[in-house]
């Protein structure tokens, strides 16, 4: 499992005082509230902070960095459980792993994202038959207000990011 | 060589240095106070109410013996002291010289209205056109430009702020007495020079100046701007830097060249920013970024302008020996983009500081409780704890040591005086009710229906229907919404205002936070700036105290000893010398009655006074004099009476001339006592009323009676009881004084607990600071130490105890020494509190914090053996036998765990917590031990931590509140801080015939103000024989209680004050009643003279002796039976 050390000592010096998950506007739908996710995190509970989905609910708002009476990064720290959790292919963040590594595929390729393409991508890599039906009403209704655009392939090249991606993914490996 | 004057200066007028300067002037010494404001108190002058009493004590710092010397008056209303030379409106500018020989350079504000004159009727403020918000009270209403700085000052003069008076002159014209002269306008005489190329900003510019009454003059060119400058003087220029031909950088550098002394304000736009920040090294004043507010740019130039003016401001030079800081503590202001609460936002959201203004009488609302908003009563009220302090983002890492309990006490006080109904929430982190008896104080707040909840409200917000909302979560409850209709913040404390110019002119260093050190640790004698009180941060009243005295008395190590001053006699403000005042007693009374016409009062009521005393029988004569609190209507009176023959004297005015050096300077005039003499008040009274009070007044001084004033002879000797580090430090501070010292140690080898304590939290090495001290107390002179020793009996009073003290190796048979000693120090410490839960002794493992101190010291325990460490705290504290914090642990376990933790990152230690007490700039070791990777679990005392032994291994179980669940943790070792229980004092306690606690520890003559002071006068107590205290709190304690000791023992012989309580031996059947019905045990049996001796050093004159007296065998000076009734016969 995932050394929690890098993230540990970002939030080291916590308190436990509650402010981040009474500031977090999503707090309501967390499995677990920030605050214990940080406890586990002091405590070396490794396993129970990625069986939480609290870090994937976290929209980056800054709220509970603003207001953090020890100053705490907490919103890096969230990214950087996302970024580990993705890395370690959890079970329970596998639909928010594909997701973002579908949309940062279609940047790749383009650079920007096709929104065709990256649910297509996507539910390719999730394997389930009955997702793209799932959120055919929502298709449908954005496709009614001109919300989705069928595009057709640009030219090959045109905004490629291979080099960018492949220099950023050498440069967290050198890390 | 320097000369060595044996003056100290004090500056900062609040609790601290009133404190440090009685301590001074009570040793002779005398003291000029300046403070910055127009009033003395500091913050506590705009207190009502403190804890743990919920009144106001400040009174209790008034000198008990030699009462005399300052007059009896409440310490909110002013200082009074023979000795001591108080300058309002005053600063330290510069400070030159050394240790026993500074000139200090101060500025004192001139406030145009003279004090001679002034008689506080109000009536400048009447018509004073300028509002400003009003400082005293928090801001929370308006005063004007000419205003009387604190409600309760006598004399009550009122001032007039120069920076805001538009020199309307209608108070002039107003003032019955011409007390006011008006600052010059200066401003014609301050020319201004504009310099713009566009002719509307130069025609504006010069318009609104104009229009502010300076002079100004334009130009439109570089060139033109020089040739003006040629011709004329100017004061200030507003130079534009973008100008074609010649830029405004070049103007400045060649107009510089010219005059250097011009003052100049770069006008710039936005592109030229840079190049107007580079005018600022090339001597330009300030710039300002176009396009401007107009107000802006008015404040800049009256900033400069009132720096250039010298007629508000006068220099005085001052001789002084000793620097005396004590500037106090500002409050943090919650207006950062941080904070979230919404504090000038929401007028329902209030600081502390703002509540105490509401809550005081003299407040806004004349101590209504009443919402800001619309003036209506709140049904609920919460109180943000820690608001600027724990906080990263405030910048204050500290802890402020004083809000959990201000906010206890405001909560109480809201629900004692305004209704219980009234529902009040306080949000805290930790509640740090550190001192002894504030834990019970905390349960006292629940039990009267205070909610405590620990949780931390990020911001605060404002719902529709106009109630405040706060949204929380507990700890492993989900999330609240909570409403209420006002807030408190309770604010944390920052360095006193100018704390960082204070440090430059007086070299004091400061901590990283910006507080001065207090040098109690560093103190080595060459320096001689002194830090007191709460200047050094984070401390609450009776702290204050204790570091004041603690100054005051390293500041008088300084200086010459007094000779003068010290002698009796002097008892100082009596004016006439008791022995050559006028006994005349004897004499037929003949009264002379005069009437202060006030110009405030009505012509009618001035009648009805005169017409009443005219006819009244025992009234002489009678004169009425114009304006008495004027300087030219006091020598009037004088003049008035010189010609009469009389031996009474009446006289009516209102209070500001009641303080006491009027009445001394008349009976220094008239060479009557001033038995003899009184002032009655019939002010805003109706007739009756009036007829009553002279009545009485005249009946009163027909009978007195000169007071025989009396004096002890002193044993200068002091007695140390205990020689720990607070003894030993004790018996130095004594012996530096020159007094000779006695220092009883029960064990044979001095140093108490410092024996197993080795160092701090802050890494202070103890070991050496012992040695030290030690050796120091061996070899001095003065001070005899007796090892194995113990106090046997002891009696007298105040001045002159004779002790017996006898060694353990003396048999029974054996007398021991007889001491004399004027006063005694109990320093006897406390021990580790017995421990008897936990399993402690079934495992070697299990031990508590002073077994593992030894344990690591003696090498029984190797640190790299202890992979686990779990410490419980609150072990014997804060339980049902205890029921006080021990203060010492939490910041001990903390440091323990740091020193596991530097030794091998990878040992886990766990701290079992209830509240962490890390307060004050010690909450910095807390952060840190967080950052180490201490884990800190905390535990409720319902759910305490359970121990499981199982093959030979301790294991501990401990229910974690926000994972909800079980945590076990197996442990090498399991370190259980014990608290502190006081040594036992009873015996000690009982032969003095002084109060313990229900804990054993020595009782505080007050736990606020006089915490050195025991319950008997003359006897007092240092280090933790009076609760719970680390090293360094000692040790300013033990200087504190020397410098208590020393206004005693110090000097020849103690004066008694004039009303003392007497006792007619002829009458008295010794019942002894007023043996128990004296509070200030002035009195005791004299079984072999068969009398009652009364000690008038001791004697307060309180009266409550002469009240249960059945034969009226006991009476109070000047208030004799038949005195008094004669009084109340006038009366009805």
């Amino acid at each position: 499992m995932t050394n929690l050390l890098d993230i540990k000592e970002l939030v080291s010096t916590c308190l436990q005082c509650g402010t981040c998950t009474a500031s977090c506007p999503n707090s309501f739908a967390m499995d677990i509230t920030p605050r214990k996710l940080w406890r586990l995190v002091l405590m070396d509970r490794t396993e129970d902070v990625f069986n939480s989905t609290t870090f994937a609910l976290c929209s980056t708002c800054y709220y509970c960095t603003l207001r953090c009476p020890r100053g705490l990064e907490l919103t890096t720290a969230m990214s950087m459980l996302k970024a580990a959790a993705a890395k370690e292919n959890i079970p329970k963040y596998r639909v928010s792993a594909h997701f973002y590594s579908s949309f940062m595929e279609s940047v790749r390729r383009h650079g920007r994202v096709r929104e065709t393409e990256f649910l297509t991508l996507y539910f390719m890599a999730m394997k389930n038959p009955l997702l793209p039906m799932k959120i055919t009403p929502l298709g449908i209704r954005l496709l009614k207000k001109n919300k989705v655009k069928f595009e057709m392939p640009s030219k090959p090249g045109t905004g490629n990011l291979t080099r960018l991606f492949e220099k950023v993914s050498q440069m967290e490996e050198d890390k | 060589m320097t000369e060595i004057s044996s003056d100290a200066l004090v500056v900062g007028g609040g609790i601290s240095g009133i404190r440090s300067a009685l301590d001074l002037a009570e040793r002779g010494f005398s003291i000029t106070l300046i403070e910055k404001e127009g009033y003395t108190g500091g913050m506590p002058a705009k207190l009502d109410h403190q804890f743990p009493t919920n009144g106001c004590g400040i009174c209790r710092m008034l000198p008990m013996a030699e009462r005399d010397s300052s007059e009896q008056f409440c310490l909110r209303r002013g200082l009074f002291h023979d000795r001591i030379n108080v300058l309002l409106s005053t600063t330290l500018e510069e400070l030159e010289g050394e240790a026993g020989g500074y000139k200090a350079t101060l500025k004192r504000k001139n406030t145009f209205i003279d004090p001679g004159r002034c008689i506080g009727c109000g009536e400048c403020a009447r018509v004073c056109p300028v509002n400003a918000l009003d400082e005293f009270n928090a801001g929370l209403c308006d005063r004007k430009a000419v205003f009387l700085p604190s409600p309760h000052a006598i004399p009550n003069t009122y001032v007039i702020d120069p920076d805001l008076c538009n020199l309307c002159s209608e108070c002039v014209s107003v003032c019955p007495t011409s007390a006011i002269t008006l600052p010059e306008d200066r401003k014609k005489e301050f020319s201004i020079l504009v310099v713009d190329d566009e002719l509307i900003v130069r025609d504006s510019l010069k318009e609104m100046f104009e229009f502010e009454g300076f002079s100004v003059s334009a130009a439109g060119s570089g060139q033109e701007a020089l040739d003006l400058l040629e011709e004329g003087e100017f004061s200030l220029m507003l130079l534009d830097i973008k100008m074609p031909g010649m830029e405004g950088t070049e103007v400045l550098k060649r107009a510089k060249e010219k005059d250097t002394d011009l003052s100049v304000i770069m006008m710039t736009a936005y592109a030229t920013v840079e190049s107007a920040v580079e005018t600022l090294k090339v001597g330009a004043h300030e710039y300002i970024v176009k396009p401007f507010d107009d107000e802006e740019l008015i404040k800049m130039v009256y900033s400069v302008f009132n720096t250039m003016r010298t007629d508000d401001r006068e220099t005085v030079e001052l001789q002084t020996g000793a620097v005396i800081l004590s500037c106090g503590t500002s409050y943090y202001t919650p207006d950062n983009e941080m904070d979230t609460f919404g504090w000038n936002t929401y007028p329902d959201v209030v600081t502390s500081i703002e509540f105490e203004r509401i809550l005081s009488g003299t407040g806004p609302f004349s101590g209504e409780l009443k919402r800001p908003s619309d003036g209506g009563k709140p049904q609920k009220i919460a109180w943000l704890q820690c608001v600027g302090s724990r906080n990263l983002q405030t910048e204050s890492e500290y802890c402020s040591s004083v809000c959990c309990m201000y906010a206890l006490k405001e909560a109480m006080l809201v629900k004692n005086k305004f209704g219980s109904d009234i529902e009040t929430t306080i949000y805290y982190m930790d509640m740090r009710c550190f001192v002894k008896d504030f834990e019970r104080y905390r349960k006292d707040a629940e039990d009267c229906g205070v909610i405590l909840k620990r949780a931390r409200p990020h911001s605060v917000t404002l719902e529709q229907n106009g109630s405040l909302c706060v949204r929380i979560s507990e700890a492993s409850a989900s999330l609240n919404e909570e409403h209420f209709d006002m807030v408190v913040l309770s604010v944390g404390q920052r360095p006193a205002f100018q704390t960082a110019e204070l440090a430059e002119i007086t070299g004091v260093e400061l901590n990283e936070f910006g507080f001065p050190k207090d040098g109690i640790f560093e103190n080595d004698g060459k320096k001689g700036v002194f830090v007191s009180g709460s200047f050094s941060g984070l401390k609450d009243i009776s702290e204050t105290m204790l570091y004041s005295s603690s100054a005051s008395l390293r500041a008088a190590q300084v200086m010459k000893l007094p000779e003068k001053g010290m002698e009796p006699g002097r008892t100082g403000g009596n004016g006439t010398n008791q022995a050559t005042a006028r006994d005349v007693s004897m004499e037929e009374p003949v009264t002379a009655a005069v009437l202060c016409k006030c110009p405030s009062d009505s012509p009618e009521k001035a009648g009805f006074v005169e017409s009443f005393c005219t006819t009244h029988p025992l009234i002489d004569d009678f004169s009425s004099v114009d304006g008495l609190c004027t300087a030219e209507g006091w020598n009037l009176l004088l003049e008035t009476i010189k010609e009469k023959e009389f031996n009474r004297v009446l006289i009516f005015a209102c209070l500001p001339c009641l303080f006491k050096g009027k009445l001394a300077e008349l009976s220094e005039f008239t060479g009557l006592s001033e038995c003899y003499l009184d002032f009655v008040d019939v002010s805003e009274m109706p007739e009756d009323l009036i007829e009553f009070q002279i009545n009485t007044a005249v009946s009163k001084i027909r009978q007195a009676r000169v007071p025989a004033t009396r004096a002890v002879s002193v044993s200068k000797r002091v007695l140390v009881i205990g020689g720990g580090i607070a003894g030993m430090n004790a018996a130095l501070s004594c012996s530096q004084a020159g007094i000779e010292t006695v220092l009883v140690e029960k064990e044979s080898e001095l140093g108490g607990n410092l024996s197993w304590l080795h160092s701090n939290i802050d890494g202070t090495d103890f070991t050496d600071i012992l040695e030290a001290t030690k050796k120091e107390v061996e070899k001095n002179p003065l001070i005899s130490v007796m090892k194995d020793s113990f106090v046997a009996d002891t009696s007298g009073e105040t001045g002159n105890f004779i002790t017996i003290v006898r060694s353990d190796d003396q048999g029974d048979g054996e007398t021991g020494h007889t001491i004399r000693h004027g006063a005694a120090v109990i320093a006897t410490g406390s021990n580790e509190a017995d421990v008897e839960e936990y399993r402690i002794g079934e495992h070697d493992a299990i031990m508590t914090t002073r077994e593992y101190e030894e344990k690591k010291e003696n090498g029984e325990l190797n640190q790299d053996d202890l992979k686990t460490v779990v410490m419980i705290q609150c072990v014997q504290s804060r339980n049902m036998d205890r029921q006080y914090c021990s203060r010492v642990c939490c910041s001990s376990s903390i440091k323990q765990a740091l020193a596991l933790k530097d030794a091998n990152p990878d040992k886990e230690i766990y701290i079992l917590y209830r509240d962490i007490m890390t307060y004050g700039f010690s909450e910095t070791y807390y952060k840190q031990a967080r950052e180490k990777g201490i884990i800190f679990i905390r535990y409720t005392p319902d759910r305490p931590p359970r121990l499981d032994i199982k093959d030979d291994k301790v294991s501990v179980t401990v229910y974690e509140s926000i994972l909800e669940s079980d945590i076990e943790i197996k442990t090498d070792a399991l370190i259980l801080a014990s608290g502190m229980k006081p040594a036992p004092a009873d015996e000690l306690a009982e032969m003095f015939n002084i109060k313990q606690d229900d804990y054993g520890f020595i009782l505080q003559g007050d736990v606020k103000w006089r915490p050195c002071d025991t319950t008997m006068d003359g006897i007092f107590v240092c280090g933790t024989a009076a609760g719970p205290r680390n090293v360094h709190e000692s040790i300013a304690s033990a200087q504190a209680a020397a410098q208590r000791a020393l206004r005693i023992a110090g000097r020849d012989t103690l004066a008694s004050s004039r009303i003392t309580a007497q006792i007619k031996e002829s009458l008295c059947s010794l019942c002894e009643r007023c043996i128990d019905a004296c509070p200030y045990s002035a009195r005791m049996v004299d079984y072999d003279r068969r009398k009652i001796h009364i000690n008038p050093a001791l004697c307060q004159g309180c009266g409550s002796c002469a009240a249960v007296c059945p034969n009226s065998a006991s009476y109070v000076s000047n208030l004799a039976d038949q005195q008094f009734f004669n009084i109340i016969e006038a009366a009805v």
